[in-house]
């Protein structure tokens, strides 16, 4: 099930590829649209039947390396390839239908790939599979990015996360001589290296997740269209972060302190990602701070146990999708308005959008309360109030308090098309569907919530939107550039100018060439000169002559 | 092996019958060396055709040289020139030819002596076939020194600005290696009283003097044609100085030739008396790599670019190469495919790209904005060369980077450190090349590659991810 799954992904995916650039691209984006609703149907009974299904080919038969694809189908694989086919469908569908979109079969042909590799990554059980779909994915992702300087970022921060991976499972490969991901458990012998191999492993989902410190190409994906940026933040780089995590969990389980490393970077990741959502003025930067929030609570989660994340990942990804989702609606309502700061008291005329966050907030806090049993509680409840703070915060200053719109934006101002919205009620149903009503005291957190949302005790805030400093800043970035990039380009050039240039150029090769000069001068004034200089060049030889015989008769 | 047809002889034999057609075309303003680029091309994708016949003859498991050939040369002193192949250098010899023959491509807009510059580069790919096909130690050193000879007359010819320094830098560093490599196959010679098979210098018995000596020799006569300090200038300078894809591909082609040779000679026990020495060479190899990697990140020039990215690659395949197994060659062999083939579409893009800016007195930067379909390829070329899942370079660098790695840790991460280096750099030159902020107005008049070129980058392209797949795609 899931290789057919695979193999016509992959098949459609580059049909899609090659007929991007036919006119008919928005009817056969519908078509494709409705193939992965197909997909999504059959993997859903696939699940509900408890299929079990073995498949496997070699990809490589070296004499060195033995490479076999695993495709294998079983209950919990179904599980988690449903979640991802639905949030891949979903965000072919706003592609479809988003009118900033004008590559729509392109990036959904694209999307179709990735999610090929997102099975690829599910089903792996050696770590060639793995770096193989990840790397595959990477490239997708950089082809999705249409914004240059994103896709410089993008590649940068991802080819060091690459490279990572890459001498892991090279180092990891020579040293226990199996590509099995089982090998991994047993990773802590003497003459091994768990914990470089584990910082490595860290450094590279970090910076695919978007986790703080390693955020730059995560963080630089706000000057794409809102649909792509969900497309990415959802199905994508990511996402490919934490199964990472969830695949290769036992390397990291022989390490001491682990659990504090998710909890710190987690922690402040979510407390970066509060502060930058309520900071920052442009929605889109609003929106994947929110993402960054979402990964780094699922890294903490992490540090309780990989089994259970693996439970709580579709509904998480499920919720930041959503709310995602609504901000690119609320940005398409305001006519692509996407400062904060321009915005106020549009509940009257958005109110179905604001109904959305409502419900999105009710379901929000009865997920994870529902999950904070098997997790930590004191982790969940503190992602869940940080989270809410800043979603009470900007929801206040959309649709409550003072309206600062200007006439273009209240001219047109209306809720999105209920095309759009559907989609994400449907998701929301299923959830209370699945999870049951809220209790009591689900109804009281929500309640206060929509209480903190209307009082708007954090508006005084709004007042940094006005810092221009802070808007644009990029601290990060220059501090990377300050103590990383600099000195590398300080020491090419110095080594070039005082290596090639000075040493080799100026010293080695010009006292070569002068000094050949200067022997043909001698040699050449010796020839053609006076009979002096020809009785030199006699007694030169004669000299040398004497020298020999020397030699010889007195070793 | 044997069969009816001398397929050995034929593959550098093909390449020579170009020569001489080549040289008998007809040249002048009207054809402009177009008839003898056609000649060229023709003979290139005919030995390509014939290489494609070997592959389906060569039984991939085996060890050692298949379809030999033999052919008694003196009588007094008895020597006999031997060729054989295995697929280590079927790899080499169809990735050589593939990179010239897009090289051929990218300087077919060659006006001023295009004659010339084909027959010499049927010349150097005759010798260079040769020297991949050599399974003696005289042949090998013949077509060693025989393939200097075009690449004198190419830089001499069309070596830029600085040819004549150039080449009295290229003059003295090969004059070199030739005297080293003449006395260490002379005294291999004389103390066996026969021509040696390659495979089995590192079986002679000698004395420790001469041991040190021999291969103190056969290192030097090596290393004076990689890019490793302190002989990395030559072929650095001429890199930056180039303005002909084939001149810059072909020039680029002679580290090969000194890393083949490290392959071939290079016993995988290495005496005891030289273990000191392989430290050394090491150190410095790895030294060299970051010192080129850092130098290519911060010049500007795309080709000194290309350049250090061929050269770090280079290095890491000697490196391979110095380890105490077989296994590995094929690996390297597989990655060197790819590798050439890259280095070589990059460079005719790049060359393309910089004959439009000085053509319409414009600034690079997003260029490539203005040529989707250069773009396009220019991308997939870029990260194919990083080491995305593009090629064969992705899977067998991997291979041999995890030995890199196991045989000494610290070295590995420096190897990796400039790996990353040079990615680093051909990345950030991709970008600024595709920059949007820079497509202004002046980039309206660039004329992008033609359709023509596009289709056949488009099936090299596809070829390479081919080989991603399957390595050995193309043996039926």
């Amino acid at each position: 099930m899931i290789a057919k799954l695979f193999f016509t992904l992959l098949a459609v995916g580059l049909a899609a590829e090659v007929l991007a650039k036919v006119r008919f691209e928005k009817i056969l984006s519908f078509l494709l649209l409705c193939f992965l609703a197909l997909w999504g149907v059959w993997i859903f009974e696939a699940e509900s039947l408890g299929l079990v299904d073995k498949f496997s080919f070699h990809w490589i038969d070296a004499s060195l390396m033995l490479v076999n694809i695993n495709l294998n189908t079983t209950p919990d694989i179904c599980r988690l390839v449903f979640a991802l086919l639905v949030i891949s469908t979903l965000s072919v569908f706003y592609n479809t239908f988003y009118k900033a979109e004008t590559e729509k079969l392109r990036v959904n042909g694209l999307l179709t790939l990735n999610l090929a590799m997102l099975v690829s990554i599910i089903c792996s059980q050696n770590f060639m599979q793995l770096l193989t779909a990840v790397c595959i994915m990477d490239v997708i992702c950089l082809l999705m990015i249409n914004d240059i300087e994103s896709k410089r970022r993008y590649a940068f921060y991802n080819l060091l996360a690459d490279m990572g991976l890459f001498t892991l499972f090279a180092l990891i490969w020579k040293q226990t001589g199996s590509i099995d991901l089982s090998v991994l458990e047993k990773y802590h012998r003497p003459g091994q290296y768990p914990e470089l191999t584990s910082g490595l492993l860290l450094l590279c989902v970090f910076i695919k997740s978007g986790i703080v410190l390693c955020h730059g190409g995560f963080l630089s994906l706000a000057s794409l269209t809102f649909n792509r940026i969900l497309a990415i933040s959802y199905c994508s780089a990511p996402i490919v972060g934490i199964l990472l995590l969830v695949k290769t969990y036992p390397l990291l389980e022989n390490i001491r302190y682990m659990k504090e490393i998710f909890l710190s970077f987690g922690g402040a990741t979510l407390l970066w990602g509060c502060v930058g959502s309520i900071v920052l003025d442009n929605i889109k930067d609003k929106a994947l701070y929110f993402n960054q929030m979402i990964y780094a609570f699922l890294l903490g989660a992490l540090a309780f146990g990989a089994k259970d994340v693996d439970a709580l990942l579709p509904l998480v990804l499920f919720l930041g999708f959503v709310l995602n989702a609504v901000w690119m609606l609320t940005a398409i309502s305001t006519s692509n308005e996407l400062f904060i700061s321009n915005m106020g008291g549009f509940i009257r005329p958005l109110k179905l959008l604001f109904v959305s966050i409502m419900l999105w907030s009710l379901i929000f806090v009865e997920v994870l309360s529902l999950r904070a049993t098997m997790l930590n509680g004191v982790w969940t409840y503190g992602f869940a109030a940080i989270l809410l703070v800043a979603l009470a915060h900007i929801s206040f200053q959309i649709f409550l308090g003072k309206s600062n719109a200007d006439e273009r934006v209240l001219a047109f101002l209306k809720n999105p098309p209920l095309l759009n919205l559907l989609p994400l009620w449907i998701i929301c149903g299923i959830i209370i569907w699945q999870i049951g009503k809220p209790s009591m005291q689900i109804w009281i957190i929500w309640v206060a919530f929509v209480a903190f949302c209307f009082a708007g005790p954090l508006r005084t805030l709004g007042k940094v939107y006005d810092s221009e400093n802070l808007q644009e800043a990029d601290w990060l970035h220059d501090f990377y550039q300050t103590v990383l990039v600099a000195p590398i380009k300080i020491l090419g050039r110095v080594l070039w100018l005082l290596i090639d240039f000075l040493i080799i150029e100026r010293t080695i090769v010009s006292s070569l060439t002068s000094g050949s000069n200067l022997l043909v001068r001698v040699l050449d004034r010796m020839h053609t000169g006076s009979a002096f200089s020809n009785a030199g060049y006699v007694a030169l030889g004669l000299g040398l002559f004497a020298a020999i015989i020397y030699a010889k008769v007195y070793n | 092996m044997t069969t009816s047809l001398n397929f050995l002889s034929t593959i550098i034999a093909i390449p020579f019958i170009g020569v001489l057609f080549a040289l008998t075309a007809k040249d002048d303003d009207k054809t402009r060396g177009r008839n003898a680029f056609n000649v060229s091309v023709l003979a290139v994708i005919t030995n390509l055709l014939v290489l494609w016949r070997i592959a389906a003859l060569l039984d991939i498991s085996a060890s050692g040289l298949q379809l030999t050939e033999r052919y008694d040369w003196l009588e007094n002193p008895k020597i006999s020139i031997s060729l054989g192949i295995d697929i280590f250098s079927l790899l080499l010899i169809v990735a050589v030819h593939a990179a010239v023959l897009i090289g051929m491509f990218g300087a077919r807009h060659n006006k001023e002596d295009g004659k010339a510059l084909m027959v010499f580069s049927l010349l150097f790919l005759c010798m260079i076939t040769g020297f991949f096909t050599a399974a003696d130690i005289f042949s090998f050193y013949i077509f060693f020194e025989a393939m200097l000879l075009p690449l004198f007359m190419i830089i001499g010819m069309f070596g830029g600005l600085r040819k004549q320094s150039v080449l009295s830098r290229f003059f003295i560093y090969n004059l070199l290696g030739a005297i080293f490599l003449f006395f260490a196959t002379v005294i291999l010679y004389n103390y066996q009283a026969a021509n040696i098979a390659l495979n089995d210098v590192s079986k002679v018995n000698l004395n420790m003097k001469l041991e040190i000596f021999v291969w103190g020799a056969i290192f030097i006569s090596f290393l004076s044609r990689i890019p490793i300090w302190p002989f990395h200038y030559w072929i650095s300078s001429i890199s930056t100085g180039l303005r002909n894809p084939l001149v810059f591909i072909i020039t680029n082609l002679v580290p090969l030739t000194g890393v083949y040779g490290f392959i071939r000679f290079w016993p995988k026990t290495v005496p005891g008396v030289l273990s000191y020495f392989m430290i050394i060479l090491e150190i410095i190899c790895v030294i060299s790599m970051l010192f080129i990697a850092l130098i290519g990140m911060i010049n500007k020039d795309f080709q000194y670019k290309i350049f250090s990215f061929m050269t770090v690659w280079y290095i890491i395949y000697l490196l391979a190469a110095f380890l105490p197994t077989d296994t590995v060659l094929q690996n390297i062999g597989y990655a060197l495919f790819s590798f050439l083939i890259i280095a070589g579409g990059l460079e005719v893009l790049s060359n393309h790209m910089e004959k439009q800016q000085e053509s319409l007195d414009i600034s690079s930067g997003g260029i490539l904005c203005a040529m989707p379909r250069a773009s396009r390829i220019f991308t997939f070329f870029v990260l194919a060369s990083v080491g995305m899942p593009l090629s064969s370079m992705f899977l067998n660098n991997f291979i041999l980077i995890a030995n890199l790695l196991d045989k000494n840790i610290r070295m590995g991460f420096l190897v990796i450190f400039a790996i990353m280096v040079v990615a680093a750099g051909l990345l950030q030159e991709l970008y600024r090349l595709k920059d949007t902020e820079c497509s202004l107005p002046d980039k309206s008049g660039v004329a992008d590659i033609s359709y023509k070129a596009y289709i056949i980058l488009l099936i090299i392209c596809a070829s390479l991810v081919l080989t991603f797949i399957n390595p050995l795609w193309f043996v039926v």
